[in-house]
């Protein structure tokens, strides 16, 4: 008897709590009589306090033109966005479309987890109007993998007001690695101590190799080519030495993420930081006193000093869009894609607002009011054109801290440079002969 | 009339026999068991088998069973090895540390009047603070230029320039142990002063009695009452502090080099930065392996206490 009842308690209680969470569950995502389309978009625009409401009016836009599209917004943080992406894919959960660091992009597809999107993206867009620099970046094994959102090639921003007090003439900034070298060194006599020479990110992160980049290849190193690894070369001992002279001569802070050396940048403190187009809406956010005219007054922008042999290099930092295969609303998530690539009101309500390149040429053209300032010139007509990838393919995390370690290791220690990037060789010889 | 209360019996009559009702306990407790069995098993197992397969994120299609070679890779990669090192130096100093001023600290909140008891509570805040935002407060008071760790420092005279702390190896594993040892010490201020509490004071009394000073009362008598529940709080620290991550994470990333990371940062950064899935998995085993041996270790302790 007691059983009985216990036992048809147990039982009432299990089939509420089944019938309770079956509920939820069965929830969907579209309501089947007007075959609306709810797509999930991942993202870090809208995890951070100064893209935010841009990105929230974007897509409202686009709510509004396509009343059948929902878009639901993922905010996650930038640097937490490949992993999250990467498991979320892996364990079966992968949103429709998501905002990517465009370096990321070949860990993804060589996951199988994108979609290749030559065959989706609009014909005019793909051949005649995406910035086919930016375009390109997306490939992986000879096709396309992600969407130009945003353009951000690195670009070599110079301080004119301590260019002058350092006694460099402030409209002729370095062009190339040993004018920079001498531009320093001079800066660095003159200029308070307080003062830093030159912003550099030193942290073990992917995004750090990136800011450093190109003047590793200016100063003739490639530590590694697809199969090819040569971490001790003399160039990149050349480069390890001078590094190390940066941060032990006191010309800029080790251990800094490149983002830390803006708000040194808005206090007239910084004289050459490498950085994207966004460093000036950045720094003028932080100093509000700087308008346009006050802002060009004290800097200007160009390419990264070149390389002995006059070579350019840009390293890239884009913003792509992947759309996943697990997606059940491809269609639906490429047009919010081109939408945020290539419409009127991203280019007005983003990329105006957070100060940003577009992803098409036509866009570029077509709106001067938008992107006919001073620094976006610059950028498509003299970085854009030099921007080198990352010759590194799917191991770029484990190569950049190989890399970036090796770096730290330079500059925090007094260890023999040669040795420090022997060891360097040998992990990523390993790593590159997957061992 | 009191009716009996029906126990399950087997029927006899009619050549049948009834299974005996599952035990109401049993049921009960099923449910916790299936999810703890989901949730702790099924991790420990699936990651025993991915350590025996070479396996990358990045590369799915290419899992191949590799038996032990993950576990062979650990001997030759030196930052397992420093990893471990880490570990070790973390936990060591972390604990013997936290140990010494939580019984100070005790015995001076145990000496303190009645009017301070809501000390007790104000000293507790530390160990209420998350350990995210306790390791991003000390990245910021370490930080090279803003740092008030150098401010101090400096206007006491003992440095003459200010230290970049979280960028030089041997201050980055300084600088991260005191910000651990400030989160952890209210802990071990809590266990002793119940443990101080729990000494009788006739047994106090009578060593003063006996002429014994204050020192030798302490050592003599405090200390061997404090003994058990020292070993107890020591162990469980070693195991908290084996698994430290958000304090260091957040102050150092691991950095500068590897001189900051532990052996679970490193698991952290193969799996998840790498996407090393089956080395990440060989070096977790090994982990848990060590980790279990601490926990037989206090479990054993504590039976032992309870025994006395």
């Amino acid at each position: 008897m007691f059983g009985k009842k216990t036992f048809g308690v147990i039982a009432a209680l299990m089939v509420c709590t089944l019938s309770l969470t079956g509920c939820g569950s069965s929830k969907t995502t579209g309501d089947t009589a007007t075959q609306k389309e709810e797509i999930t978009f991942v993202n870090w625009a809208s995890a951070e306090e100064s893209s935010r409401p841009y990105i929230n009016k974007v897509i409202e836009d686009f709510q509004t033109q396509n009343p059948n599209i929902t878009v639901k917004s993922v905010p996650i943080a930038i640097s937490d966005i490949a992993n999250q992406l990467t498991i979320m894919t892996m364990g079966g959960n992968a949103p429709d479309i998501a905002q990517i660091n465009v370096n990321e992009g070949v860990t993804l597809a060589s996951m199988g987890g994108i979609l290749e999107t030559d065959s989706l993206v609009s014909k005019d867009l793909a051949t005649d109007s995406y910035f086919k620099k930016s375009w390109d970046l997306g490939l992986y094994k000879d096709k396309h993998y992600g969407i130009p959102w945003i353009p951000q090639p690195q670009g070599f921003w110079y301080n004119k007001v301590l260019m002058k007090q350092a006694g460099l003439d402030p409209n002729k900034p370095p062009k190339t690695v040993v004018e920079l070298k001498a531009a320093l060194d001079q800066a660095r006599k003159n200029l308070p101590s307080e003062d830093l020479m030159i912003g550099l990110d030193t942290t073990i992160r992917t995004i750090g190799l990136d800011q450093e980049w190109p003047l590793i290849r200016s100063f003739g190193a490639l530590p590694v080519d697809g199969t090819k690894v040569a971490a001790n070369s003399p160039q990149m001992i050349e480069y390890a030495t001078w590094l190390r002279k940066m941060v032990k001569g006191g010309y800029t802070l080790p251990g800094k993420k490149f983002g830390e050396f803006r708000p040194i940048a808005a206090q007239n403190h910084l004289l050459f930081m490498i950085d994207e187009p966004q460093f000036k809406g950045i720094v003028q956010s932080l100093d509000k006193t700087l308008t346009d005219d006050k802002f060009y007054e004290q800097w200007g922008v160009t390419s990264v000093p070149a390389a002995a042999d006059g070579k350019i290099y840009s390293a890239p930092d884009d913003h792509h869009l992947v759309l996943f295969k697990a997606s059940k609303h491809q269609a639906s998530a490429m047009k919010f894609a081109e939408f945020l690539a290539n419409s009127e009101s991203a280019f007005k309500d983003y990329n105006a607002k957070i100060g940003v390149l577009p992803a098409t040429e036509s866009g570029f053209k077509k709106y001067p009011d938008i992107f006919g300032d001073a620094t976006r010139k610059t950028y498509v007509t003299d970085i854009l054109p030099n921007v080198v990838p990352l010759p590194v393919g799917p191991n770029l995390a484990k190569v950049s801290t190989v890399i970036m370690a090796g770096m730290q290791e330079v500059i925090t220690t007094d260890k023999a440079i040669p040795a420090i990037l022997d060891s360097v060789q040998t992990k990523l010889e390993g790593i590159i002969n997957g061992q | 009339m009191v009716s009996k209360p029906s126990i399950p019996q087997q029927s006899v009559g009619k050549g049948k026999w009834h299974k005996p009702h599952l035990p109401l306990p049993f049921i009960l407790i099923f449910p916790s068991i299936l999810v703890l069995s989901i949730v702790i098993l099924y991790p420990l197992i699936s990651s025993g088998v991915l350590s025996l397969f070479h396996y990358e994120l990045t590369n799915p299609d290419d899992m191949k069973f590799t038996f032990l070679k993950n576990y062979q890779m650990m001997f030759h990669d030196d930052t397992f090895w420093a990893s471990l090192k880490n570990t070790l130096f973390f936990t060591g100093f972390s604990v013997v540390i936290s140990l010494v001023i939580g019984l100070w600290g005790a015995i001076v909140v145990d000496q303190l009047p009645e009017k301070f008891s809501g000390l007790r509570g104000f000293l507790l805040l530390p160990w209420v603070i998350p350990g995210v935002i306790v390791g991003f407060l000390f990245m910021l008071m370490f930080d090279v230029e803003i740092g008030v760790a150098n401010v101090i420092l400096q206007n006491a005279g003992i440095i003459k320039k200010f230290l970049p702390w979280l960028m030089q190896a041997q201050l980055a594993m300084i600088a991260v142990i005191i910000a651990n040892i400030w989160n952890q010490v209210p802990f071990y201020i809590l266990m002793f002063s119940a443990g101080l509490k729990s000494i009788p004071m006739d047994v106090k009394e009578a060593a003063i009695c006996e002429g014994a000073s204050r020192w030798q009362e302490f050592r003599h008598v405090t200390l061997p009452y404090l003994k058990g529940i020292m070993v107890i709080t020591s162990l469980l620290m070693v195991i908290r502090n084996f698994n430290n991550f958000p304090i260091i994470y957040t102050m150092t990333g691991g950095g500068p080099v590897y001189s900051t990371t532990t052996l679970v940062i490193y698991i952290f950064r193969l799996a998840f930065e790498q996407f090393n899935i089956g080395y990440a998995s060989a070096i977790g085993i090994v982990w848990c392996i060590v980790l279990l041996a601490i926990s037989m270790i206090y479990v054993k302790i504590l039976y032992k206490q309870d025994e006395l």
